[in-house]
């Protein structure tokens, strides 16, 4: 690759940084293993240049990196460690929460979205918020598409479910599902 | 065909994606079925709730030293130092973000690790040797993060607060948007309650618009400046359109970008330009498999419409210019497609 190539692609995904690392928290739930994961994963990008189809879009195949990475990688690598073992409440640090009292209250979508596995909600932010199709984001998760299809669902039903649920109306709780 | 299958499948309906075989089925249920209708509505306004909460996450501030090691492959901020962000120790706790950002992970990787967990005893041996092994490195790894700890204390209690300063804003600000949404969400339940059948694809793309129009930082999806992405993206979800944005720089309108929508389990095209001063006027565009149809102009509540088909496509702008106006927009819009 040459330098101005170079440059170029790095001011590409220097472009793209925000929504790496929105990505990059779907998956691995904080912003501090994002930006590891974002990080990485540029520098994969960087050394596999040549396997780029120009044209394409750059933000699917650096997902399609970060997915693989985290899965093969990092994620293991956290359990070995024995990392993985954290109540999602305890990350949200209990001093600034009373500090700020009401403003911190969470939001409901919030907390049900926080609640969701993490692969539904990688399939979720592609196709809600980043108008990937089913195709795309099978390609992006390396996954098939019903797989898609189904995590995509599981996720948008048990949101809806929640958020709609009448007051005193218990209805069966589709989240301890688990991941698809 | 079973009640869950018919509700992950609706799913995939109200995004566009389902296959046409699959899609009688629903549209059957859908008929005969209140509730059916009700779960439909509330999937497309928790899109919308959906793409507020991830929208939020853009807005993260992207640390500098992040920035300079991928545009100028500059050290890593993990071991520079150099960056404006000040590194806090490992075993710091995480930032404070939103739960949905601080949740993940926990689910499977609290699985993984018991499905890991063997009684035998010569892999225990050799665990209790790796977890020795990492015992000492922790200990080595504490001592050097104490003297970092001490080291930056000072600026990482300044930055805790800057921190807690600018989540609050941050918090506040999504609350407010959200807010809004749900406002927007009672109206538009409403507006489809009260047409609880499929309609015309056109009234029901008014009716967003309405809703659309008044935002201004939601105002788009994918904004102008990806015009070619926008081309690419929406042809391709409109059974390869090939097609280019329309300059309407003529009648004084700027584009601003696009979304797409989803009617009657259709996806439709919709590009926003904005007036000087005034309100967005649309451009939508549907696959449909009707006649073609001149240009026609019409009226829904206060705002004016001019829609035409050609060639498997329907067309319509939309806005609150004067129906001349309008139809002049729709004749120099049609020169963008080449059907």
């Amino acid at each position: 690759m040459g330098e101005a190539e170079e440059a170029a692609f790095r001011s590409e995904m220097v472009a793209l940084l925000p929504r790496l690392r929105r990505f990059g928290c779907s998956l691995t739930g904080t912003l501090e293993l994002a930006d590891e994961l974002v990080q990485a994963a540029c520098e994969r990008a960087l050394q596999r240049f040549h396997q780029w189809v120009p044209g394409s879009r750059l933000d699917s195949w650096l997902y399609t990196i970060m997915h693989s990475i985290w899965c093969n990688e990092i994620r293991s690598r956290r359990v070995r460690q024995g990392a993985g073992r954290v109540d999602p409440d305890q990350l949200v640090d209990a001093g600034v929460e009373s500090q700020l009292g009401a403003r911190l209250t969470l939001t409901k979508i919030d907390r049900i979205v926080a609640r969701l596995p993490e692969e539904q909600r990688a399939v979720l932010l592609l196709v809600c918020a980043e108008g990937h199709s089913y195709r795309e984001a099978a390609e992006a998760l390396d996954v098939p598409i019903g797989t898609v299809m189904s995590r995509l669902a599981r996720a948008r039903l048990a949101v809806t479910e929640e958020l709609h649920r009448r007051p005193g109306v218990r209805e069966a709780a589709q989240f301890s599902g688990g991941s698809a | 065909m079973d009640q869950a299958k018919l509700r992950e499948d609706l799913v995939a309906y109200v995004d566009g994606e389902l296959p046409a075989a699959e899609a009688r089925a629903i549209e059957s249920w859908l008929a005969g079925d209140p509730a059916a209708q009700e779960l439909r509505r509330h999937l497309q306004e928790d899109v919308l709730a959906l793409r507020g909460l991830f929208g939020a996450a853009l807005r993260e501030p992207v640390p500098a030293a992040l920035t300079a090691a991928i545009g100028a492959g500059r050290v890593a901020p993990t071991s520079a130092g150099g960056g404006t962000v000040v590194e806090l120790p490992r075993k710091a706790r995480p930032r404070p973000v939103a739960r949905w950002l601080a949740a993940a992970a926990i689910a499977g990787l609290v699985v993984g690790g018991v499905g890991g967990f063997l009684g035998e005893r010569q892999q225990g041996r050799q665990e209790i040797a790796q977890l020795q092994q990492q015992l000492v490195q922790t200990q080595q790894q504490d001592q050097q993060q104490m003297a970092q700890l001490q080291q930056t204390q000072q600026q990482g209690q300044q930055q805790m607060a800057q921190l807690q300063l600018q989540l609050a804003q941050m918090q506040q600000q999504g609350q407010q948007e959200i807010a809004q949404l749900h406002g927007q969400l009672d109206q538009t339940q409403q507006q489809l309650a009260a047409a609880q059948q499929p309609q015309p694809w056109i009234m029901q793309v008014a009716q967003y618009h309405k809703i659309y129009a008044r935002e201004q930082r939601h105002l788009v999806e994918v904004p102008a400046a990806e015009t070619p992405h926008i081309e690419q993206w929406l042809g391709k979800r409109l059974d390869d359109l090939a097609f280019k944005v329309p300059d309407l720089s003529a009648f004084g309108l700027t584009f601003k970008g696009a979304r797409m929508l989803v009617v009657n389990g259709a996806p439709v095209a919709q590009l926003v330009y904005l007036p000087a001063d005034g309100r967005a006027v649309a451009l939508c565009i549907i696959h449909s498999k009707k006649d073609d149809k001149p240009l026609t102009a019409s009226q829904q509540d206060d705002l004016n419409l001019v829609d035409w088909r050609v060639k498997g496509y329907g067309f319509v702008v939309i806005g609150w210019e004067n129906p001349d106006a309008l139809r002049a927009i729709a004749e120099a819009s049609q020169k963008g497609f080449a059907l």
